[in-house]
């Protein structure tokens, strides 16, 4: 398929969908609703912000109540999340694990159409400093996806399907030249990815380590780190009274936010920044991996590149690894 | 798929109140009849405007086709407004949630600081007429304005070994120490081939489990109940995470031989 043919394939997708994907803005890129094909980034450029909103929406209702009576309304848009990056689909991959039993994030998914997208490794990839997550070779059947697009070298794209659904829509677009990849589960037939055991072991018995001394000496404890982070996805369940009744409404929050912990006479486990490091990376690195032996992080680096002081998730993993063998 | 954020109603058809800041409200659900719980396991009671809290039952589990009992202490402000609710209110619940309780196999010992007598009573409901174990029981209070469950205290002072212990003054109508739940664990000799069940405020745990270290308790004998910040109740959200497990969900109930391994219960 050539340019043209993507673009009357994506301008289809626009006409009833609303479409999020990555756009250039200024210097960087950014994943935002889009509304014309010339909009879409498609350098592969890993964008500031992840896809993780289309998933889990910063708030999100989940009834209305008054009196007796509670209305649910679920999610009904539909929506396409497009050219989707193989880090962000990882951390997609895991949200589907994690919200598998969770009917709103289900509701959702049901109306949304994951779009996978990759030009190949960037010229440029060490600046993505891999350190957790790989880009293996078989990494397609290692991710949830509807629809993957690789661009090739001579300026082409070729198409996969990963679902029913994906091959359903390809075809209804009349794209009939397509490999279909069964999803072969979370961990490869080889084993879990040694790096990512080599990083739990690092992490899980640090605590005691100097490194998060002095990380709690610099953090601000702002939380931007998880609000960035494509597999963070803590929340609160707040209640909203509105004129008509009340609202429960779910939220994203972040372990670094002073009421994460909070309990009946104002005690809070997370008090010290350093008992909020250590509780953000073990989410990462040993209670996810623990979970669902995959990946908590996936390797993005966008907490280093909003970091306020730039603590830099990567060095701080090897200063571990390193300390831990000594 | 189950709305794990939905309500059912319950039906409030008793409130007693146990203390000046604490009520038992005995619920009749809309699935009574085939509600089913394990002691140690806790519902989410809400109201809404005022968000919900998890809540452990206080009940028999043999009483569990017919009602169940929360005890609620007012310390917060949807505690406090739940004990405002009154006999044919309505109340909004959902669970049960957690581990409970393991079954008892060997004798039973449970370690209780104020509140923490709550989840312990459902275990001790369902282990009172037993013959073939005996059941000890320390409790620790502060003062005797604060006990709980007056008549179960009663009738099982008859029949078990049950020490009160309070921090401030005597007790008028319970044979009490005065001291800490520590002094307690000092002055009694504790039952041999036990399983012990623990439950109280956190501060109180490094002291205990020390004492019942020292006293060669096994980490495997020792069972711990966690209180943390919650809000989804099925291991997701996060708040409740201790080490790679949910309080929510693998909990609330912990033995020490789990937790030992986390360099926050390294007592």
């Amino acid at each position: 398929m050539d340019l043209g043919e993507l673009q009357k394939f994506v301008e289809n997708l626009l006409s009833d969908n609303i479409v999020y994907a990555p756009m250039k803005k200024e210097a960087k890129v950014f994943v935002s609703p889009i509304n014309n094909f010339a909009e879409i980034d498609w350098t592969s450029e890993l964008p500031a912000n992840s896809f993780k909103s289309v998933f889990l929406p910063p708030e999100e209702i989940l009834w209305k109540n008054a009196g007796k009576k509670f209305k649910t309304a679920f999610a009904s848009k539909k929506t396409i999340a497009l050219a989707m990056n193989v880090l962000d689909l990882q951390a997609f991959t895991l949200f589907e694990h994690v919200f598998e039993k969770d009917i709103y994030y289900q509701r959702r998914r049901q109306n949304t159409f994951v779009v996978g997208f990759t030009a190949g490794l960037p010229d440029d990839f060490r600046k993505y400093k891999i350190f957790h997550a790989d880009y293996e070779e078989n990494v397609l059947e290692h991710l949830i996806f509807d629809i993957f697009i690789e661009k090739q070298k001579n300026g082409n794209f070729i198409f996969f399907s990963g679902s029913e659904k994906g091959q359903k829509l390809l075809e209804e677009n009349n794209v009939k030249d397509y490999e279909h990849i069964e999803f072969a589960g979370l961990v490869p037939e080889s084993g879990m990815n040694p790096r990512l055991i080599a990083n739990r072991k690092a992490v899980e018995l640090s605590f005691n380590d100097k490194l998060w001394d002095e990380l709690a000496e610099i953090c601000l404890a702002c939380g931007k780190c998880s609000v960035v982070c494509p597999t963070c996805f803590c929340f609160n369940l707040e209640d909203d009274p509105q004129l008509n009744g009340v609202e429960r409404k779910r939220q994203w929050t972040s372990c670094f936010y002073p009421e994460f912990s909070k309990i009946c006479g104002n005690k809070k486990e997370l008090a010290e920044v350093k008992k909020k490091l250590y509780f953000w990376y073990y989410h990462k690195f040993v209670r996810i991996p623990e979970e669902l032996s995959y990946y908590g992080c996936v390797s993005c680096m966008r907490c280093f590149n909003v970091c306020p002081v730039g603590i830099n998730i990567a060095a701080n993993l090897q200063r571990l690894a390193k300390n831990q063998q000594k | 798929m189950k709305n794990n954020y939905a309500y059912e109603l319950a039906r409030v058809i008793k409130v007693v109140r146990e203390n000046p800041i604490t009520n038992t409200l005995h619920l009749k659900l809309a699935n009574q009849k085939r509600f089913q719980f394990l002691p140690g396991q806790f519902v989410q009671i809400g109201i809404p405007g005022f968000g919900e809290c998890p809540i452990a039952i206080s009940s028999a589990p043999q009483d569990a086709g017919k009602f169940i009992c929360l005890t609620i202490r007012g310390v917060g402000e949807l505690t406090k407004k739940l004990l405002t609710l009154k006999a044919g209110d309505i109340a909004f619940v959902h669970g049960p949630y957690g581990n409970g309780y393991p079954a008892v196999e060997k004798n039973l010992i449970l370690i209780a600081g104020g509140c923490g007598f709550i989840p312990l009573v459902s275990v001790y409901e369902n282990n009172k007429n037993r013959k073939d174990i005996k059941i000890q029981i320390l409790m620790g209070c502060r003062n005797e304005n604060l006990l709980l469950f007056r008549k179960k205290m009663q009738q099982a002072q008859m029949k078990h070994d049950l020490n009160l212990i309070l921090e401030e003054t005597l007790s008028k109508s319970f044979a009490a120490q005065k001291g800490l739940i520590t002094d307690l664990l000092k002055k009694n000799k504790l039952l041999a081939n036990a399983t012990v069940f623990v439950c109280g405020p956190p501060a109180m745990y490094p002291a205990v489990v020390k004492k019942l270290l020292e006293l060669k308790v096994a980490p495997a004998d020792i069972y711990l109940t966690l209180e943390k910040r919650m809000h989804c109740g099925v291991g997701i959200c996060q708040h409740c995470a201790v080490g790679t497990k949910y309080v929510c969900k693998d909990g609330p109930i912990f033995s020490y031989e789990y937790l030992r391994t986390l360099s926050e219960y390294q007592y």
